[in-house]
């Protein structure tokens, strides 16, 4: 697998280093599989993920090894600063996740968080490296594999916590990703969610046609999956 | 204690602020791998390209 060197202007640029997935061979191209190797190809005790439209705080990833150093074998995530076309700023999760609370349980039993999609920000979570080679991200889920992935890290044990502070930023419209929400993803989701309680299915599929109906400006449609 | 930032990217122009926010950390990362999926082909030929003029 070819490795490029990077083009940027930082000082430390040469940590930095470019993996071309670009061929993963069979199977669909996620975001999954692009994670998954990152991990594999990565070098360290611990691991953190950055999407590349969000921007870490200074002190993000001091305050989370700090806490996993005391507290081995937890999940450390972080709360984020939503900012929507550079002028609303709203802070996600409202609620931080509670000791013990069921990661699923957290975003699917309430309607409203997974509307938005960014009631809990999973972006920027930290691990060991151990651990997520132990439990890959799924990569047959085109999008939001990273709420499976803390279900099953939570599922082998881990235990969860999310830091109330806020340390990322994310920018762009949570609206955006509405449109993949239709087809083999949507079944995907849909049935996973069913094989933990069927709830959340339904929890699910409401926010989707809430939302869908929206973007296309159905105020009345939108509304008619709540009744 | 080390850490690696994995950052997968679609080629949004917004990579190189992300990477920024993660070199700027007071608790600096050992290594940054910046995965880049096939959507990101164009962007990352076009820099490495631009890197060897």
């Amino acid at each position: 697998m070819p490795v490029k060197k990077p083009n940027l202007s930082s000082k430390n640029a040469p940590r930095v280093r470019i993996i071309d997935n670009y061929s993963p061979g069979s199977g669909i191209a996620t975001v999954a599989r692009n994670r998954n190797l990152g991990v594999k190809e990565s070098t360290s005790e611990f691991v953190s993920f950055l999407d590349d439209d969000d921007i870490w705080m200074p002190n993000k990833m001091k305050i989370q090894i700090d806490f996993l150093q005391k507290n081995p074998g937890s999940t450390s995530i972080s709360s984020a600063r939503y900012v929507l076309n550079r002028v609303a700023k709203f802070k996600r999760p409202r609620r931080v996740l509670s000791k013990n609370e069921l990661i699923l349980m957290h975003i699917m039993e309430n309607v409203d968080s997974f509307l938005l999609r960014i009631t809990h920000q999973r972006a920027g979570t930290v691990v060991t490296r151990a651990l997520a080679i132990e439990t890959p991200f799924d990569e047959d889920l085109p999008f939001c594999e990273d709420i499976w992935w803390l279900h099953e890290l939570q599922s082998k044990g881990s235990k969860l916590y999310q830091h109330s502070e806020i340390l990322f930023e994310v920018a762009g419209n949570p609206f955006r990703a509405a449109s993949r929400d239709a087809g083999k993803g949507k079944e995907m989701w849909a049935s996973r969610l069913r094989s933990i309680n069927p709830k959340y299915e339904s929890n699910y599929l409401q926010g989707i046609g809430f939302r869908n109906a929206l973007l296309r400006g159905k105020i009345k449609e939108a509304v008619s999956n709540f009744r | 204690m080390s850490y690696s930032v994995v950052i997968p990217t679609m080629g949004r122009d917004t990579l190189d602020r992300a990477v920024e926010s993660a070199l700027a950390q007071n608790l600096p990362p050992n290594e940054i791998l910046v995965i880049a999926g096939k959507e990101a082909k164009p962007f990352i030929e076009e820099r490495s390209a631009s890197e060897n003029n």
